[in-house]
């Protein structure tokens, strides 16, 4: 496990001159490093105040609500602000066996929420479907529906097991900087091998994914971005207002 | 100028509290330690082992491989043994069902991964996660039984002597 590390400060020492370097440090590399200097204190601030969206779908959410208590306290990593709304949180702690039936409500959670964000992936049933993992109703690995960042394995992990993880995502974090590359692979959303043709779960989940055409196929709407009225999305789901990307 | 000797008051205690010993310790600084019939993650010890296989066997998921090969004596050679620790539920049925008690409930709670394929653990990570447990644990197995210290070579083999 990495040390936890300092607060970075910023370096208040000006620039060496171009006659203490004997060279002209170009402008431009000046930016630069003002640049790296503000990405520290910036990824700084986004790993130290991580708010988790407040969802949790089976046993290892119990764990994860142990995990905010006093005992564990996971406000010393400033991760313990459960936003009820996906709109305020960064971070995704998926919780639990992710059902095919709430596999599209997942994925509604994570489109719903603001970049940038992570996910966390606790517990063996949504790292790749645990116990249920042969079973029919299981989704094989919550990533195939979102990008997961960290994995922590365990039935249910301690809350000792989801520090570490939380740990390693600020680590994770600090590596990639503000505007670095994720190293995460994204879900492809491609179901074929796992639900039939014309399953409606399917159809809803393909409707997720880029380029977000609405459960009948339909593109939408080039002017105002909304999606067409369809009859099979209403029914299904009340007449709620779909949860578009972000 | 009541209110300001009161706010000095406070934050003079909200002083004391930062710059005093903390009290109490918490995980990354300190673990608690677990009842020995918890259920939580496995370690596995190759000199305990005789590859008899009957974890395997009580696995529900059957995320344990051991694979041997029987020796001049009679005894069996471990040539693998694997635990697929992405499917693991954590059931402590194989530590139950092995007659040595070379798997045992235990271990550490760093072993978070990036990518999940990591958690698939082979004999020399499994060996060498046990012997991370034993050094940091005094050489005591998680049911209490002293383990002979060695030398931990960086393959995670133990030397033989
Ligand atoms: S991993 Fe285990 S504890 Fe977590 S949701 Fe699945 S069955 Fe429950
Ligand atoms: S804890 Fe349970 S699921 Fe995991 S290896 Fe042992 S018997 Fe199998
Ligand atoms: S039951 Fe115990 S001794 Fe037998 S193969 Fe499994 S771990 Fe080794």
């Amino acid at each position: 496990m990495a040390d936890r590390e300092t607060i970075p400060v910023l370096n208040v020492e000006p620039p060496p001159t171009a006659e203490e370097t004997g060279t002209d440090i170009e402008s431009d590399l000046r930016q630069q490093l003002l640049i790296t200097q503000v990405d520290s204190v910036l990824t700084w601030a986004r790993r130290s105040s991580l708010w988790p969206a407040m969802f949790g779908l089976a046993c290892c959410a119990i764990e994860m609500i142990a995990t905010a208590n006093a005992r564990y306290d996971i406000a010393r990593f400033g991760a313990e602000v459960f936003r009820a709304s996906p709109r305020q949180a960064d971070l995704m702690i998926v919780a639990g066996t992710v059902t095919w039936k709430m596999a599209p409500a997942v994925r509604r959670i994570y489109l719903q929420m603001a970049e940038p964000k992570w996910v966390i992936s606790m517990g063996s049933c949504s790292n790749i479907g645990g116990p249920f993992a042969h079973g029919y109703s299981t989704l094989p690995g919550v990533n195939n529906v979102v990008p997961v960042d960290v994995y922590v394995p365990g039935c249910p992990p301690r809350p000792e097991s989801l520090l570490s993880g939380l740990m390693l995502l600020q680590d994770v974090m600090k590596e990639e900087g503000v505007l670095g590359k994720r190293r995460r692979p994204e879900p492809d959303g491609d179901f074929s091998t796992m639900l039939p043709e014309g399953d409606p779960i399917r159809r809803e989940l393909e409707a997720l994914f880029p380029p977000y055409l609405s459960v009948s196929g339909e593109p939408r709407d080039t002017e105002t971005g909304a999606l067409p009225h369809d009859t099979n999305y209403l029914t299904m789901h009340g007449g709620s207002a779909p949860g578009g990307p972000a | 100028m009541a209110y300001g000797i009161g706010i000095a008051k406070g934050l003079l205690t909200t002083v004391k509290h930062l710059v005093r010993e903390p009290t109490t310790f918490e995980f990354p600084e300190a673990e608690r330690p677990i009842p020995p019939r918890a259920r939580t993650n496995l370690v596995w010890f190759v000199e305990r082992c005789t590859g008899c296989s009957t974890c395997a066997q009580a696995c529900p998921d059957g995320c344990i491989l051991v694979q041997t090969q029987p020796r001049e004596d009679g005894s069996y050679l471990v040539e693998r043994y694997e635990i697929d620790f992405r499917l693991c539920m954590y059931c402590g049925l194989c530590a139950e069902a092995c007659p040595y008690e070379a798997i045992q409930v235990g271990g550490s709670y760093t072993n978070v991964v990036r990518d999940p394929n990591d958690l698939y653990h082979d004999k020399p990570t499994l060996t060498s996660l046990a012997n991370e447990y034993l050094d940091a644990h005094d050489w005591i197995y998680p049911n209490g039984q002293p383990a002979v210290r060695q030398e931990i070579h960086p393959a995670g083999e133990r030397q033989h002597h």
